[in-house]
């Protein structure tokens, strides 16, 4: 008996200890998290630039997204900056805005606009700011047939400082279709000296039900343009094979099961189940051979 | 001696334990009612704040729950096997600690799948397993198996009981509550004894004892292949089914042996159950022991000698960050009981409860290795991978409801044994069996 006590109290100190180490308590921080701001822009077919400030908040176990932040977007000019607008971060700490191609803020001497992204911070998180340069630029994608040959063409211009577009000049450019977590290569297009490329489409691209495709021409990264996208839809993809419900196949993954799985389950849940019942019976004999003994006691 | 005087005899010394709680009974029942409490409130924690205040993530979404789970199938599935062989095999040392197996057969088969409900995180949508449940899914074959097993269990157990509820019904002397009476009246089902029912009760109980072993090894290779039918590095092994099912019938005897060593000492069993129980019980967890080193030593070799990348990475893995317990489990869970049982002068009942306690923890990190460190090591690489969601550690929340499955499986055990005399009161001869050398007579 004195085991059995001393080992529950052992146990129960145990217990107690290990809760203990393992119970989680809050660090509290004092000092305000650094920030990590990072500033993209793109150029888009439809004679805007789209402004992206991502803001994620840098700690022990790496970093997460900072959500509801309030950005200021400015351009950069040699008498100050001047404020552009203003949002605020998304669930995946995303501060978009756009602005039209043809607008009225000073550029340098590469026809280039200068932009920057502040975040202000607050008592928890650290101030930021990022600062990018581009050259607006627009790509437009076309397609045509050719001796039963598919095209993709993309024509490049860029937005001068005068309001006028010109030729892009001698570029590579990625064709792409949108798949579900990312983009997809099919063709890269070489613009020549007037910013005109040509490429072949694939014929084996899988679009939607209807064959339906987008087709994404982009330039990234680039010195003078920075980022810039341009797209298109077209119905030369292949149609995505939908199961018949007319005519179900029975596979590991339809909807209905090969028919050697459900004839094998019927047996063993059949088997099983029959030796269940049996000794079930045998029970219910038992008790009503226990009633007929007892009249017969009784009388 | 007669049966009925024999039975009578031990009904009287077992009475004391069926009639009444003792003081560090209750401490005990009490202390094990403090830690479900604690359960609870994590349970509480969890479904309020969901399952973030666990360590499961994006990368590792099982941990500590499913290793909880497939532990107590696991030894539900012993219990079943050992009293159902036993029975078949017309063993008569069994008697003694029969009725132990055969409660922790039905006791686990409730806990286990309840850490599966802890683990689903939209327990709402649970009937649509049943509703829209597909043939072709591991998870549809592990519930209807499930289903299955807990009623041939159910089943299984209560015709074993049968004799021994009449017994308790007939005996005047028995001083237990006016429901409780009435509780053996009903579940005796009017069982005297007479030849008919005799021969009935044993059909039934022969059948169930060989549909037992049947289901029990059915259901835990159907739990085996929820893991080795996916393409998983370290899951995707054509052995996982006899494996798993060798090493659940090994930890569960390692469960046995702690059952009879604590139940003999509390209930003063050293008449009944004596070395010779430990030693037979002890010999076949070093034939399981045995097994379950070749399955562990094969599955690894082959592992390590097809060089292929994704298996290096795993092997990596669990030798870097997980090198202690992957020697705790497959050297030390393996070696221990094989060198207690196998020498007669280390052949106590002290040292053979050691050993299987040594095989209770180590088959449990087994699992715990078999699932974390290959979710830890995904087969795909997972797109926006945070560094801090790849390595599992379980929370206190998870440890808390652990430790009261463990506490509920302690005193449902406790429950029954004041229910029912634990040891078999029913064609038990009253002189005790000696102990003998391993040899089994």
């Amino acid at each position: 008996m004195k085991r059995i006590k001393s080992g529950i109290l052992f146990t129960f100190l145990i217990l107690a200890g290990t809760l203990q180490a393992w119970a989680q308590d809050k660090a509290e921080t004092t000092a305000p998290a650094v920030t990590v701001l990072q500033y993209n822009c793109i150029s888009t077919s439809d004679d805007s630039i789209q402004l992206g400030a991502a803001i994620s908040v840098k700690h022990e176990e790496g970093a997460t997204n900072l959500a509801n932040a309030p950005v200021v977007f400015y351009s950069v000019e040699p008498e100050g900056d001047v404020k552009i607008g203003e949002s605020k971060t998304d669930v995946h700490g995303v501060a978009l805005l756009k602005i039209p191609v043809r607008n009225t803020y000073a550029r340098n001497e590469q026809q280039m606009l200068n932009l920057k992204a502040v975040y202000n911070g607050n008592d928890k998180f650290e101030a930021s700011e990022a600062e990018f340069a581009l050259k607006p630029a627009k790509l437009v994608v076309s397609f045509y047939e050719e001796d039963s040959m598919r095209y993709v063409k993309v024509t490049g211009t860029q937005y001068n400082k005068d309001g006028s577009e010109s030729s892009i000049g001698a570029m590579d450019v990625i064709v792409s279709v949108p798949k579900l977590f990312s983009m997809l290569k099919i063709a890269q297009v070489t613009l020549d000296s007037t910013g005109v490329g040509t490429a072949e489409f694939p014929r084996d691209i899988i679009g939607d039900s209807l064959g339906n495709l987008t087709v994404v021409a982009s330039i990234e990264e680039n010195e003078i343009f920075g980022n810039v996208k341009g797209s298109a839809n077209n119905t030369w993809g292949l149609p995505k094979h939908l199961i018949s419900p007319d005519r179900p196949t029975r596979e590991l993954w339809t909807p209905i099961a090969p028919l050697w799985m459900i004839i094998t389950l019927i047996i063993m849940l059949a088997g099983v189940w029959g030796h269940y019942i049996y000794a079930i019976l045998q029970l219910v004999m038992i008790g009503k051979s226990a009633k007929a003994v007892k009249p017969e006691e009784e009388s | 001696m007669s049966e009925a005087v024999s039975s009578e005899k031990l009904l009287r010394e077992f009475a004391p334990q069926i009639e009444r709680t003792g003081k560090y009974g209750k401490l005990w029942i009490a202390f094990l009612c403090l830690v479900i409490c604690y359960g609870w409130f994590a349970l509480y924690w969890q479904v309020s704040r969901g399952h973030i205040v666990t360590g499961m993530r994006d990368n590792v979404v099982w941990g500590v729950y499913i290793v909880n789970f497939i532990f107590f199938m696991g030894i539900s599935y012993a219990g079943a096997l050992i009293s159902g062989a036993l029975h078949l095999f017309h063993a008569e040392w069994r008697k003694p600690i029969i009725r132990m197996a055969e409660f922790i057969t039905i006791i686990a088969l409730l806990i286990g799948p309840c850490f599966i409900m802890l683990c689903v995180g939209r327990l709402d949508r649970l009937p649509n397993l049943v509703l829209f449940g597909r043939i072709q899914s591991p998870i549809t074959w592990d519930v209807i198996a499930i289903s299955t097993d807990i009623f041939g269990c159910i089943l299984f157990l209560y015709l074993a009981l049968l004799r021994d509820l009449g017994k308790l019904r007939d005996f005047a002397e028995l001083k237990v509550p006016a429901w409780r009476k009435k509780l053996y009246t009903f579940l005796a089902l009017g069982y005297t004894g007479t030849q008919e029912q005799q021969l009935r009760l044993k059909r039934a109980t022969d059948v169930m004892a060989a549909m037992v072993i049947a289901i029990a090894i059915i259901v835990y290779s159907v739990l085996a292949w929820i893991f080795s039918v996916t393409l998983q590095p370290g899951w995707h092994s054509t052995i996982f089914g006899p494996y798993f099912v060798i090493a659940a019938v090994y930890s569960g005897t390692g469960v046995l042996i702690v059952a009879m060593f604590f139940f003999r000492k509390v209930y003063h069993l050293e008449e009944h159950i004596t070395l010779q129980h430990f030693v037979n019980v002890g010999v076949i967890m070093l034939v399981l022991g045995a097994f379950f080193g070749y399955f562990t030593f094969s599955e690894y070799l082959t592992k390590w000698y097809g060089s292929e990348k994704n298996d290096e990475q795993l092997i990596q893995v669990l030798l870097k960050n997980y090198f202690f317990l992957f020697i705790l489990s497959n050297y030390v869970g393996v070696l221990v009981p094989l060198i207690v049982v196998g020498f007669k002068k280390l052949r106590t009942i002290r040292n053979i409860t050691i050993a299987a306690g040594i095989v209770i923890v180590a088959l449990w990190l087994n699992r715990y290795l078999i699932v974390v460190p290959t979710l830890e090591t995904p087969y795909l690489p997972i797109q926006d991978a945070r560094p801090a969601w790849q390595h599992y550690s379980a929370t206190w929340v998870e440890w808390a409801l652990t430790a009261a499955g463990c506490a509920m499986f302690c005193l449902l055990f406790t429950i029954g044994s004041k229910l029912i005399p634990i040891v078999q009161v029913s064609e038990l001869k009253e002189e005790p069996v000696e102990a003998g050398d391993i040899y089994l007579k």
